[in-house]
């Protein structure tokens, strides 16, 4: 009788194509901030309305963000942000989408840190760019969390910073990534 | 809609395009309509955020075409230094001290409606300009005997502007002016003039300024000429400073002076070279 159950599981289980969306993770209030460090300033902003998918199956992640909602420690430094650097009425958004290398979500268990490598292209200011980032997935009972860093060059993203003002603006920007994943259609989404 | 979990994978096997549909638009204000809190002379829409504070100078050499003699006017000034402060991101309050006729004015300017993309949508800013000031000049004969409140002038604004590109931004700037005492008998204590301008950003930190004012009743004053004001000029924005360069016909910087009592024209060639300085420090950083 076990067995019948066991092979009538299997063949349904078997038949049944897969549900991409039992393996995605989501969240639209993920956390991306980047600080530039300068002598003379410090410009930091924090976005709090970061939309994204982690694809638990296959390691695939993708993230989206309006540039318009950083919210800067300095207010004014949010409006030439805006105005002059990122040039959000023209390019409001920045996406990116990449892989986890070599994902195993196996050994995803126990609330503890699994360190994990991504890489992927990286969209902002209309450019395109590969990036690498470093970071860690811990996984709970109902959430997933991760954490990753970034590093970008303004140049790459043909962000321009005048003369006047080179010594204000670091050509290297720090990004730390924070996401907290629920199931996907599950309190998470819709 | 059990039936959608059989569709295939590849169907939405692109989580950006995933991520497009579960992340609806949402509501974004427009900013930074114009570079300064002022079009040129006259108050733009725009007013300091929350915790920002604002040391605002703004200057008038005298006529260009006074000659050598005056150094083409450099001589000569009119000067206005204020500080103003964003109590919060719609709340701007302002206090100064103006050379001619060495009036103290305070003003109060609310941002009730911003202009906002997405849903509700909104398509122009409105801001709200209410202005008092008062003179300490000593009056010519010492033997009038006049209360305080003639000493008092006072300014309306209605401040409406739509930002239609990144490069151009439109302001309409209806104005009231009540002067408890004026110059002439000729000069109407209330008086209306329809402001307009606008800029034509031409580089990210630099743009083509422009305003005007239409006095109404202006021509009934045959005694006493008052010529509306234009003023043209540029921009130039330099990180937290905002530099504006300009060539005007109003030698006074207060609304009831550079509206109401302009005594030169633009036909007669009487023009001030002028600017303005906005150095903006952050006095309260938001806590996060």
């Amino acid at each position: 009788m076990k067995y019948v159950i066991v092979l009538v599981s299997t063949l349904i289980l078997g038949l049944a194509p897969a549900n991409s969306q039992d393996s995605l993770w989501f969240t639209r209030t993920g956390r991306i901030y980047f600080i530039s460090r300068t002598d003379i300033i410090d410009i930091d902003a924090n976005n709090y309305q970061v939309g994204s998918f982690l694809n638990m199956k296959t390691g695939e992640v993708a993230f989206t963000l309006l540039m318009k909602s950083f919210e800067f420690t300095l207010p004014l430094a949010e409006e030439h942000f805006n105005e002059n650097y990122v040039e959000s009425e023209k390019y409001p958004k920045a996406t990116f989408k990449g892989k986890i290398n070599s994902f195993n979500p196996s050994l995803l268990v126990g609330d503890a840190d699994y360190p994990v490598e991504a890489q992927g292209d990286l969209t902002i200011h209309g450019v395109t760019a590969r990036v690498q980032e470093k970071g860690i997935l811990r996984k709970t009972d109902e959430e997933i969390r991760l954490k990753a860093h970034i590093e970008i060059r303004l140049d790459t993203y043909k962000i321009k910073v005048p003369n006047i003002v080179a010594d204000r603006v670091a050509l290297v920007i720090p990004i730390e990534v924070d996401m907290l994943y629920k199931p996907y259609g599950k309190g998470a989404g819709k | 809609m059990a039936w959608s979990a059989w569709l295939p994978l590849a169907a939405q096997d692109d989580l950006l395009d995933l991520l497009d549909k579960e992340i609806r638009p949402k509501r974004v204000p427009v900013d930074a309509t114009f570079k300064s809190t002022r079009l040129i002379n006259c108050h733009s829409v725009e007013r300091m955020q929350g915790g920002d504070l604002e040391f605002h100078i703004a200057h008038r050499f005298g006529l260009i075409n006074s000659g050598f003699k005056k150094f083409y006017g450099l001589d000569e000034s009119s000067t206005h230094v204020s500080l103003e402060y964003g109590i919060t991101d719609w709340l701007e309050v302002g206090v100064g001290r103006a050379t001619v006729d060495e009036y103290f004015n305070g003003f109060l300017k609310l941002s009730p409606i911003r202009q906002s993309k997405g849903f509700p949508g909104m398509p122009v800013t409105v801001s709200v300009l209410l202005g008092g000031m008062t003179t300490t000049k000593e009056y010519p004969d010492p033997s009038w005997v006049v209360d305080a409140v003639h000493r008092r002038s006072f300014v309306t604004q209605l401040l409406v502007a739509r930002k239609f590109a990144p490069w151009l931004s439109l302001q309409l700037s209806p104005t009231w002016i009540h002067r408890n005492m004026v110059s002439t008998p000729l000069d109407p204590n209330r008086m209306f003039a329809l402001g307009m301008g606008g800029r034509l950003k031409f580089t990210p930190r630099a743009a083509l300024t422009c305003e005007y004012f239409l006095l109404k009743d202006r021509l009934l004053l045959t005694g006493a000429p008052r010529f509306n004001p234009l003023t043209i000029g540029i921009d130039i924005e330099t990180g937290s400073h905002v530099f504006q360069l300009f060539l005007t016909n109003s030698f006074n910087i207060l609304e009831p002076g550079y509206i109401a009592e302009t005594t030169r024209s633009w036909q007669k060639k009487e023009i001030h070279v002028g600017f303005n300085i906005s150095r903006v420090f952050t006095v309260i950083r938001e806590k996060k």
